[in-house]
């Protein structure tokens, strides 16, 4: 399957999309990264520590995909093992927690707060953004993203024990959140003067699978609104992606001020934009595992066609893209058929109006 | 001196309400007052363990509850357990449980471990970031009945679909019901490797285990 190619540069076509003109695809975005390089014969451990590696695959991403995205995220794991935290790296798998970086919640005491030119895989990160910067910038909008406060304090002292906290040591909890929501912001703040990018939130912790109601506005919700305030001083605007289901917590998440909400395929962008869509961007949510990864070209236009049916009319905009990671072993076939498929049904995209796309095909049908 | 029944209620209540000191200091009045321990593990921590699990199931509790329950249960069967008659394990129903190979999040895999041994299987626990071929080890050494595999990234599922040819391979696939779960993982995907069940959380992991088992 040949890419459909356009006209307009992602940075173009973001740009005009915020500004409220017609553009010639709806916004996609491809949340492919650490899961990536095996499409093009490297290691993701050879990745993880290469700034030649990590060029190479944006670099061939871009070329093959031209999704509105690029750059390396940094992931759940980047900022806390540059904490402390420690991480195993297969050589065919994305890198997973071994040891969490502290033993007791009094070791906050002890602790810096993160220094990116020199702790953990930074420096390697900062020196691919820059190249992509200087190769890809006028194209580009680049960016990226990185665990919230909440799933970074768990990180950083292991879940289970991060949870029963909540319960047992709740003065310990909070120490540890507004720890790990200052790291934040320093690594943020301080990669955005360096490259001039902006970031987004990642909470899978946040999601009703794990934390109750209760827990969400206690332990969640104060320091979601101060990184997302001390954030926007800096990238002007902040959103978040936050797997699992939400729904019951909505409007907390709207009210924290975040621009743009990246759900979960479980969740419907239809109802998410019926109930805040005069507030918020909408993401997502195409299913990553049975269609985007094992689904057949067909399968996955349906899906696409569908996502756009239920938000490409959002008042404040809508993005494209998978309901979260694009997983390991998706085919670039696969990815093509997603793109081309955003390229046909998106076509003509504007926001707070259906793509002029979605239109054509239903009239196509009528006349077959 | 408390009653029994008295005694009974406070490791059941224990448990539900995650008082974990008052659970052991509750067993070990029960254990002085001469009473079995079998009752008071089957009446008293496993029956407020299912209390727990139910109001899981109708979300009044979420997982930190069912987490710190669970340490209540323990606390109370760290007391209780040296004190039962000597019963070998060989009439209970033996699961292998863990998370394959790659993966570290076991908070859904501990949930399931913890209610299915609330419900009386045999549950062994191979941890976290399990060697696939481990699985199939266990599985023949224990005699196992089934093996439950669980991860929450899409990276690491593939080990699954190894696991059951590695126990077709060692013959086994025919004695060993296949259960998987966790966040990527859906019903298709289960039918796709040929795993004989799927199920959502932890209290549904349960039925499935007896319906495939067929134990009321």
């Amino acid at each position: 399957m040949e890419l459909i190619r356009l006209e307009m540069t992602p940075k173009e076509r973001k740009l005009a999309y915020a500004r409220g003109e017609e553009v010639d695809r709806i916004p996609t975005t491809l949340s492919a990264g650490e899961t990536a390089p095996p499409l093009y014969g490297i290691d993701i451990r050879d990745y993880y520590f290469s700034a030649d590696a990590m060029v190479e695959v944006e670099t061939a991403l871009a070329n093959d995909f031209h999704a509105d995205n690029m750059g390396m995220g940094l992931g759940l794991r980047t900022l806390v093992e540059a904490l402390g935290t420690k991480l195993e790296y297969p050589r065919k798998n994305v890198a997973y927690i071994i040891e969490p970086a502290l033993k007791s919640f009094d070791d906050v005491e002890n602790m810096d707060l993160v220094n990116v030119e020199k702790d953990g895989r930074f420096p390697i990160i900062i020196e691919a953004f820059e190249r992509l910067q200087a190769r890809f910038g006028e194209e580009w909008i680049l960016g990226s993203g990185l665990a919230g406060p909440l799933t970074t304090a768990a990180s950083l002292i292991g879940t289970e024990t991060f949870l029963k906290a909540t319960v047992k040591n709740k003065e310990g909890v909070h120490r540890l959140l507004k720890y790990s929501t200052d790291c934040i912001v320093k690594c943020c703040r301080d990669l955005n003067r360096r490259l001039g990018i902006g970031f987004a939130l990642s909470e899978p912790m946040a999601a009703r699978n794990l934390l109750s109601k209760k827990q969400f506005n206690e332990f969640f919700l104060p320091y979601l609104k101060q990184t997302v305030k001390r954030l926007n001083e800096f990238q002007g605007s902040t959103s978040i992606h936050i797997c699992g289901n939400t729904r019951d917590r909505w409007k907390e998440v709207v009210d924290a001020g975040v621009s743009s909400f990246w759900v979960d395929n479980c969740e419907s962008l239809k109802e998410l934009k019926e109930s805040y869509g005069d507030r918020i961007a909408v993401s997502g949510n195409l299913i990553p595992v049975e269609v985007l990864r094992d689904g057949t070209a067909e399968e996955i236009e349906e899906n696409v066609r569908l996502c756009i049916e239920q938000a490409g009319d959002n008042p404040c905009g809508y993005n494209l893209c998978p309901g979260c990671t694009t997983p390991v072993g998706t085919s670039k076939e696969n990815m093509t058929a997603f793109m081309n498929a955003a390229a046909v049904y998106g076509k003509g995209a504007r926001k707070g109006c259906m793509p002029r796309g979605m239109q054509e095909i239903l009239e196509k049908k009528l006349i077959k | 001196m408390s009653s029994k029944e008295e005694l009974l209620k406070r490791l059941s209540d224990g448990v539900v309400e995650m008082e974990e000191d008052d659970v052991a200091e509750a067993a070990q009045e029960y254990l002085d007052g001469g009473y079995p321990a079998f009752d008071g593990i089957m009446e008293g921590l496993v029956d407020g363990m299912n209390r727990a699990s139910q109001l899981y199931e109708e979300e009044e509790y979420f997982v930190t509850d069912v987490l710190l329950c669970s340490d209540a249960m323990y606390a109370g069967l760290d007391i209780l357990r040296p004190h039962l008659p000597e019963v070998s394990n060989d009439d209970k129903v033996t699961g292998v449980i863990g998370v394959v190979e790659g993966d570290t999040h076991d908070i859904g895999k501990n949930l399931v471990k913890i209610m299915l041994e609330t419900a009386g299987f045999n549950m062994i626990d191979l941890g976290r970031d399990v060697p696939l071929t481990k699985f199939v080890e266990t599985a023949k050494e224990e005699n196992a009945d089934f093996v439950c595999m669980s991860t929450l990234m899409t990276t690491t599922m593939g080990g699954m679909k190894t696991v059951i040819g590695l126990l077709e391979e060692a013959g086994l696939r025919d004695k060993v019901k296949v259960m998987i779960g966790g966040g990527p993982i859906s019903q298709k995907y289960a039918d796709k490797i040929g795993a004989d069940g799927y199920s959502q959380n932890a209290v549904e992991a349960v039925k499935l285990a007896k319906r495939l088992l067929n134990i009321a």
